[in-house]
């Protein structure tokens, strides 16, 4: 499969093949920027902070010893370079300028059944709209978990590896932040009522 | 089949809400009959499970196009080299130059921060030495040739007069309180025609003194006799119209013999003698040797310049303040104003903490100091004593001298 596909990969990018690295990176691009744009709020800064992340990876491969796997490796980069980014950007108010928003991903899909009707496929925007905005305002750690285990499908185990925290710990956050966001969604009323 | 509480049943729902067929997993049929039984737990669930369904239904973010050959565009790049901060002054000569400028910037601003710039006295001292130069070069006059000072004739030691030459951006007080006894003597010494010179005399002289001293040898020489019989008689008509009660002998004058002989007392008298001169016996000692200078026959010029020559004059200052306060640790400080300096050697020359300790009501506490007068102004003197724990301000008084 792949897996094999991405070792000889990683070795010959640890050599310096750039065309390896950019198999890597066409694997992982979506889920890192998706990543980057949770952490930092918008598409912009989520590019600069993927790049950087890459950037980073293919420069400190040596070290990269196999003891977990590629992606937790490359998701561990990602969250500290958006750390960094944050920290940097920590004098300027922090604004999720895109998360509340609607942009070009939360169309409606093409593969959307066409049963759906036009006021079904209204309301199904404007839920995700209230999701995006009740995530924004989730504290930062609870927001990446649950993004990690609900959006892009990780494992406690894995999300735990990507954090260097212990699996019950993600267990936790994730609990709370789905409460959290539970109980922003309730005060959002008759949105969610029928689902 | 065990009943569940609330806290219990929300530990384990968490499983719970990620299996897909939650009705048919026999696992969790606790958990299923308390959320049929609780109605908040069962709406909280719901709520749960309607939000993950959302959260699934989130259209994942897609990188943009441009990521990926920005990528590698940035790894094909060769890595620029980080310079620690302190090489770049060695490779860059725009730093290297940004620094040199910053290090010299920093020296002149320590020339200018230094004590002898913000005096006034250390600003005047330095004048009186090159007016004093100037009047030895532009005359020919031999009194001025003699102001190099001898230990027995100029009775002052030669170590002092050494240090004044060789460091004249430091005249303090020193050169000042010499610089009339040093003139009087000079010119007095001038008018005997005394050229002889001792070894020490010569080395302390300085090149221009010495190029001065040159021509002026070349003048002839005025009758030493009749300068010193002048001289006496005046000083000694002087001394008994005005009897100082504590002024030494007029040390100045006297002759090569005496000088050469060791005197135990001398200087003490001569320090004694100027610190309780005053204004008024200076001007008097400066038109004796006028006149003397004047039967002389030397040339008007040096007379005159001799006579604009300003003469710092040491005042013996004292006031007895008294207390009217008990505090425990209380301070003096005394600053100068208006051209006025301690007449001893101290790192400031305006300003000092006179006094430091107890006060009690009715304490008196003396304040004597010696003080030099630069200049003819109105000579003023700010005593400040304060609480030293407190800051408080206890006594803030202008003295105005006369």
């Amino acid at each position: 499969m792949k897996c094999n596909s991405e070792e000889q990969w990683i070795a010959a990018a640890k050599n310096g093949d750039t065309t390896a690295f950019d198999q890597l990176v066409e694997a992982h691009q979506d889920r890192i920027f998706n990543l980057c744009y949770w952490q930092l709020g918008n598409r912009d800064d989520a590019a600069d902070a993927a790049q950087d992340c890459f950037v980073r990876a293919f420069r400190s491969l040596s070290k990269f010893r196999s003891e977990s796997t590629f992606a937790t490796w490359l998701h561990r980069i990602a969250v500290n370079v958006c750390f960094d980014a944050r920290h940097k950007k920590r004098k300027a108010p922090l604004a999720y300028t895109d998360l509340g928003k609607e942009d070009e991903s939360s169309l409606p899909d093409p593969a959307t059944p066409l049963s759906e009707n036009p006021e079904q496929r209204s309301l199904r925007r404007e839920r995700q709209q209230a999701v995006r905005r009740a995530l924004a305002n989730l504290p930062e750690h609870y927001r990446i978990a649950l993004v990690l285990f609900e959006i892009e499908g990780y494992s406690y185990e894995t999300i735990s590896g990507i954090f260097k925290t212990k699996t019950g710990t993600v267990k936790s956050r994730i609990n709370r932040a789905r409460l959290a966001l539970a109980e922003a969604l309730g005060q959002e009323g008759e949105l969610f009522k029928n689902t | 089949m065990k009943q569940l509480s609330c806290d219990q049943c929300r530990e384990r729902w968490d499983e719970l809400i990620h299996k897909s067929t939650f009705e048919a997993d026999s696992q969790f049929a606790d958990v299923r009959a308390h959320l049929e039984s609780c109605a908040d737990c069962r709406k909280i669930f719901e709520l749960l499970a309607a939000t993950r369904q959302e959260l699934q239904e989130l259209p994942a973010q897609k990188a943009p196009a441009s990521l990926r050959a920005n990528i590698l565009n940035q790894i094909e790049k060769p890595q620029e080299q980080h310079i620690p901060w302190w090489r770049s002054f060695l490779v860059s000569p725009q730093h290297l130059a940004w620094a040199s400028g910053a290090i010299v910037a920093v020296f002149v601003v320590a020339l200018l921060m230094r004590p002898e710039h913000q005096t006034p006295v250390m600003q005047i001292a330095p004048k009186v030495l090159t007016n004093r130069g100037q009047v030895e070069e532009h005359n020919s006059a031999p009194p001025q040739v003699s102001i190099s000072p001898s230990k027995p004739k100029g009775d002052l030691p030669a170590k002092d007069l050494s240090a004044e030459k060789v460091l004249p951006e430091k005249p303090l007080a020193k050169p000042l309180e010499k610089a009339p006894k040093v003139k009087l003597q000079t010119k007095t010494r001038a008018k005997l025609g005394a050229t002889k010179k001792t070894k020490q005399q010569q080395k302390l002289v300085t090149p221009a003194l010495e190029s001065a001293s040159d021509k002026k040898r070349e003048l002839p020489a005025p009758n030493p006799n009749r300068q010193l019989s002048t001289m006496q008689s005046q000083q000694k008509s002087e001394q008994q119209k005005n009897p100082p009660q504590h002024l030494a002998p007029p040390a100045p004058i006297m002759s090569d013999s005496a000088a050469n002989e060791p005197r135990t007392n001398e200087k003490d008298g001569i320090a004694k003698s100027y610190s309780q001169n005053s204004a008024n016996q200076q001007d008097s000692m400066n038109r004796s040797a006028a006149r003397a200078l004047r039967a002389s026959e030397v040339p008007a010029g040096a007379i005159q310049k001799f006579k604009v020559q300003k003469v710092p004059v040491t005042i013996h200052w004292s006031k007895t303040i008294t207390s009217d306060y008990d505090v425990a640790n209380a301070e003096i400080t005394v600053t100068l104003q208006n051209g006025l300096a301690f007449a001893d050697d101290t790192p400031s020359h305006v300003k000092r903490t006179w006094w430091r300790g107890t006060l009690h009501r009715g304490k008196q506490i003396p304040l004597e100091i010696d003080l030099h007068r630069t200049s003819e102004n109105d000579a003023k003197l700010h005593v400040l004593m304060i609480d030293s724990d407190t800051g408080k301000v206890l006594l803030d008084k202008n003295f105005k001298l006369p």
